[in-house]
Parts: C-alpha cells; structure tokens; sequence
C-alpha cells in the first residue's frame, strides 16, 4: 500500500552541507525518492549539494526559520500531489527506517497526523539537559492546549494530504511545533503518537535548538496565546 | 518647589527639543506631532500646577502628580509595544508568505526548464498559481 501512495519527505535544511548528502542517501536507501529539500536561505553549499541528487530543491530567498521552511515544504508537496507528507529534519537526528511506523496509521485510516516522539522507546539517546527542558515544554504544551504528549518539538511528524490542507503555520521559528499541536486541537484534527529514535550526535547538538532559544519559543508561544 | 518637578520641567525641554529636531528635519507626521504634544502638555501642567496633578493623583489613588505620570507613561508604552508586536507578526507573516511564493515558484520554472518533457512540470506550474490564489483568499 505504501508504494502506491505518493509519500514526499519534507526537509527543511539551513547550512547543512556537512549533512545534507548523507540524509539523502538514507532516506533513497529506504525507498523514498520523492524528497523535498528546503533550502531556508542557506550561506554554505547546501544548494550546491542536493542539487547534485535527483530530489526537488525549493531555495528561500531568506533565512525565515524552520517553521518558514517546513511550510514552504508542505506547500510544494501538496502542489506536487503528495497523498502523506512526512516531515525530516536535515541535521541527521532521524532515522529513515521510521518512516514507515510513522506512516502506517495514516494508511490505516487511524490518525491524519503521527507525531514522532522520542520518549516512547529507550533507543534516543537524548541528553540530560535536553530532557529536562523536552518535558518542561510537554508540561506547557498540556497546560495551554491540553494536549498531552511527552515530545511536541520533535521534527519527525507525518500528515496526511486532509490535514496538511487543514493546518495553518503561521510561526516562522521553532515554536512551529507547538503551532502544530495547537491547531491539532483546534481543528479536532485525529492525531497518534509513535515511538521514534532520535539520534545525538555532537554536529546535531551543536546545529540543535539551545537552551536559551527554548525561553525565546516560550515568550514567543505566550505572545501568540495572549495576544493572537 | 520640589526637585522632582524640576526633573519634570528637565524631561519637558527634552521633548520640546525633540519636537523641534525632528519638524527641523520634516521626520514628524502629525499624528507624531499630536501626540507628543499632548504628552509635553501635560508634563507643563503637572510641574506649573503640581497641587492640580497631587489632587488628581490622590483621585486615583496614587500618592504622588509623578507617580501618575509615571503608571499612565507605562500604560502608553505597553499599548505601543502592543501595536509593534502585532504589526511585525503581521509583517513576519506576509515576508514568508512572499519568500514561500517565489521560492515554489523558482523551483518549478527550473524544473521546467530542465525536462524535455514538461507537460507535468506546467501543470504543476499552474497548480501552483490557484493553490497559492486559494491559500489567499482563505487567510483574507
């Protein structure tokens, strides 16, 4: 059934040349050719890179953010006709083996999005600090929309045509993520969580989201909550 | 008369000053101009008639004319960091819509500019045009 859907992977890439390549390669290995990489105005050779791999290429003019690029992503997909849109992050954390788990209860008919979390398996490696901070966000996360999940800010998510229509990003930054969940459950939007592992490497946690820019997401979240 | 109507004359000149550099330069609209008049009036007001604003402030339930000054001051400053913060969202939003458009669009010109044949890529191209008109009217 997986091979007759049009699944796109979406990734959004800003200065990943040292990554870009490899991502690539594992997701062709696993049988997904229909990938999209958006290039959020990178300044190193990323453009250079992908465009030497037979994958679609969508370049911002400029750096606007992954939620931006992510949106940019979906767009392009749903122009090209995808039935599931899977989104990737570029930095190598994910793993394309996932994909398919990920899929599956869009394919069933059980949820229209799947959100990767890492916490559901012992295979993430995921360091204290991050943990720490991973869970202080899912506490937030419930507190403001209810919804419970122990990992709203993993990049890993997929969705079916429905929902991509349905969803609205209008975030530019990371705080994408809890953007999504929040529209999850304003539309009513049918949703599953499944086990994903997220791999740390030192080049993925120094290209990763900082501790700091985690207080940044959550003035920027409560902005949007008080003010809209 | 008590130092802090003199800071208050003090802050008064600055914005007179201020007022003056910028009709000086033509950089002041008039609503510009409305308002900090308004602001340098009641500065006057406070320092020239401080029983007037104590009288006012003690209404109120501040205990000083500045004090007063000073909540009001603060009340303006949040609803102007109010207005900033909806017009760069606002802004941040139509520079991403912008930039999404042009790069779809560039990424299917080339595609069509490098397949011989390219009878889906216009398509595509086309569909890109109404997705995009559609995606608009719905945020309208």
């Amino acid at each position: 059934m997986q091979d007759l859907l049009k699944i796109y992977i979406v990734i959004p890439a800003y200065n990943e040349a040292r990554m870009i390549a490899r991502v690539i390669r594992d997701l062709f290995n696993y049988g997904y050719n229909n990938i999209v990489i958006v290039d959020d105005g990178s300044s190193d050779k990323t453009s250079e890179i992908v465009k030497k791999h037979s994958v679609d290429l969508v370049k911002h003019p400029v750096n606007m953010g992954p939620g931006a690029a992510i949106k940019t992503g979906i767009d392009y997909a749903l122009i090209k006709n995808a039935d599931i849109i899977v989104t990737f992050d570029a930095d190598g954390q994910h793993l394309a083996k996932d994909i398919s788990n990920l899929v599956k209860p869009i394919i069933d008919g059980e949820a229209e999005i799947t959100l990767g979390n890492r916490f559901l398996n012992k295979m993430s490696n995921v360091p204290s600090f991050k943990k720490i901070i991973l869970k202080l966000g899912a506490v937030l996360m419930y507190l403001m929309y209810g919804i419970i999940s122990s990992d709203t800010h993993n990049g890993l998510k997929a969705l079916s045509k429905t929902a991509a229509l349905k969803i609205e990003i209008k975030s530019t930054g990371w705080e994408y993520c809890s953007e999504i969940v929040e529209e999850i459950k304003l539309k009513k939007i049918k949703y599953k969580e499944i086990p994903v592992t997220v791999k740390y490497s030192n080049y993925s946690i120094k290209k990763g989201q900082k501790i700091y820019n985690s207080f940044y997401i959550v003035s920027k979240m409560f902005l949007k909550w008080i003010f809209g | 008369m008590h130092p802090i109507y003199i800071v208050t004359i003090i802050l008064g000149v600055a914005v007179l000053t201020n007022i003056f550099i910028k009709i000086k330069d033509k950089k002041l609209i008039i609503n510009e101009l409305i308002f900090w008049i308004l602001i340098l009036a009641v500065l006057i007001l406070m320092s020239v008639f401080p029983g007037f604003s104590v009288k006012l402030a003690h209404f109120l339930g501040f205990k000083s004319g500045f004090e007063f000054f000073i909540a009001l001051s603060v009340l303006v400053i949040l609803l102007f960091l109010f207005n900033i913060y909806k017009k760069i969202r606002l802004l941040e939003e139509k520079l991403s819509k912008l930039n999404e458009n042009i790069a779809i669009k560039q990424s299917l010109e080339d595609s069509i500019n490098s397949t011989k044949n390219n009878e889906s890529s216009n398509i595509e191209f086309h569909n890109s045009t109404s997705f995009f008109k559609n995606k608009n009217k719905k945020a309208d």
